[in-house]
């Protein structure tokens, strides 16, 4: 059967075949472009700046603890004399904590949604992991340890 | 005023013969998802009979025209749906671009990652960790710790391994698409590898 039959609905085997006829049936089909359509591309950019920020996160989150460790250490052997040696322990825990978990967290978000072809939804959610990231470590250096890190 | 038809009724037994053409009873489809089709055996390019539901709107093609088919379905749903010869071949997936060169320079990059992870882990933070003893059996406290040696030779290093890593699988994603542009990506990883390395190296 090489035109439309509307009685079985079997289709034209051929494209282009009855088109215009008594039936007006179009059998037309989307031709395969090369590669995916404009706009469905997955950023590259993106899905390495997603998991780049989980792992800054990670280092810097240990480097955090470790710091605060050894100030601490160090303050008990009256080595140092800083505001870290004042700083409720707890503080030191958790700022290290809270880089860690915001910035696995929002790379996690961020890479998903990459994975999805929402660029700007990744691009905000990484905006706001770094930004998070920079103002607890900011906030680390300046008011808890009172030293320089890094 | 035309009384309407159905067997069963006073006018019309369940027995009775019907009056016109579009009153024959629908057959069951073949190979179809449910849908009532009117008696087969049409030859080919005959009008098209009325469809089932007389008030149904005309099925709209992808390319705009409309077609009088039984039950006002698209026509590309009912192709879709019956699996016939010329469904099988038009939506297949288009074949993936290659971009030449691209998985060579993915490859060699994580390697080279790999590699400068290894030379800074065994060389350069030795040696910070083997000075950081000696700084601070010699009095000295956070400096010791916190100095641009830990920052040149540990974190920007560990900072740029990463970097690098995560930007061959940036590559890597650009490559399955067939996407030149990360080559950019690849590039640039090998020269956050090349910036750690020159800064460590010229400390």
């Amino acid at each position: 059967m090489t035109i439309f039959d509307p009685y079985t609905s079997n289709q034209p085997t051929h494209p282009g075949l009855n088109t215009g006829g008594p039936t007006d049936v179009s059998t037309m089909a989307p031709v395969p472009t090369d590669g995916p359509a404009p706009g469905r591309y997955r950023s590259g950019l993106l899905s390495a700046l997603a998991p780049f920020l989980g792992w800054v996160s990670v280092v810097l989150a240990t480097a955090m603890g470790l710091a605060a460790g050894v100030a601490r250490l160090m303050c008990g052997e009256g080595r140092l004399d800083a505001p870290a040696c004042t700083t409720e322990p707890a503080q030191l825990v958790l700022a290290p904590a809270a880089v860690l978990l915001v910035g696995v967290v929002l790379a996690a978000i961020a890479g998903s949604l990459a994975k999805r072809r929402r660029a700007l939804g990744s691009v905000v959610a990484l905006a706001i992991g770094v930004a998070v990231v920079y103002l607890v470590l900011d906030w680390f250096r300046g008011t808890l340890l009172g030293l320089p890190f890094p | 005023m035309t009384q309407p038809w159905w067997p069963g009724t006073p006018e019309n037994p369940a027995g009775s013969p019907p009056a016109h053409a579009w009153q024959q009873p629908q057959q069951p489809p073949h190979g179809s998802r449910g849908a009532t089709t009117p008696a087969q055996g049409h030859p080919a390019g005959a009008t098209v009979p009325m469809p089932a539901s007389p008030w149904a709107a005309p099925a709209v093609t992808t390319s705009g025209a409309t077609a009088q088919l039984p039950q006002g379905r698209p026509v590309v749903e009912r192709r879709e749906a019956a699996g016939g010869p010329t469904s099988s071949g038009a939506m297949a997936p288009a074949p993936a671009r290659t971009v030449p060169g691209l998985g060579l320079l993915v490859f060699l990059l994580v390697v080279a990652a790999l590699g400068f992870a290894w030379f800074v882990a065994s060389t350069w933070v030795t040696d910070w960790a083997l000075g950081l003893d000696g700084c601070l059996d010699g009095g000295g406290a956070w400096e010791c710790v916190v100095n641009d040696t830990s920052r040149r030779r540990v974190l920007l290093p560990v900072v740029a391994v990463l970097g690098a890593l995560c930007l061959a699988r940036g590559a890597g994603v650009e490559r399955r698409q067939g996407r030149a542009i990360g080559f950019v990506h690849a590039l640039l990883g090998l020269a956050a590898l090349a910036l750690a390395w020159s800064t460590g190296a010229a400390l």
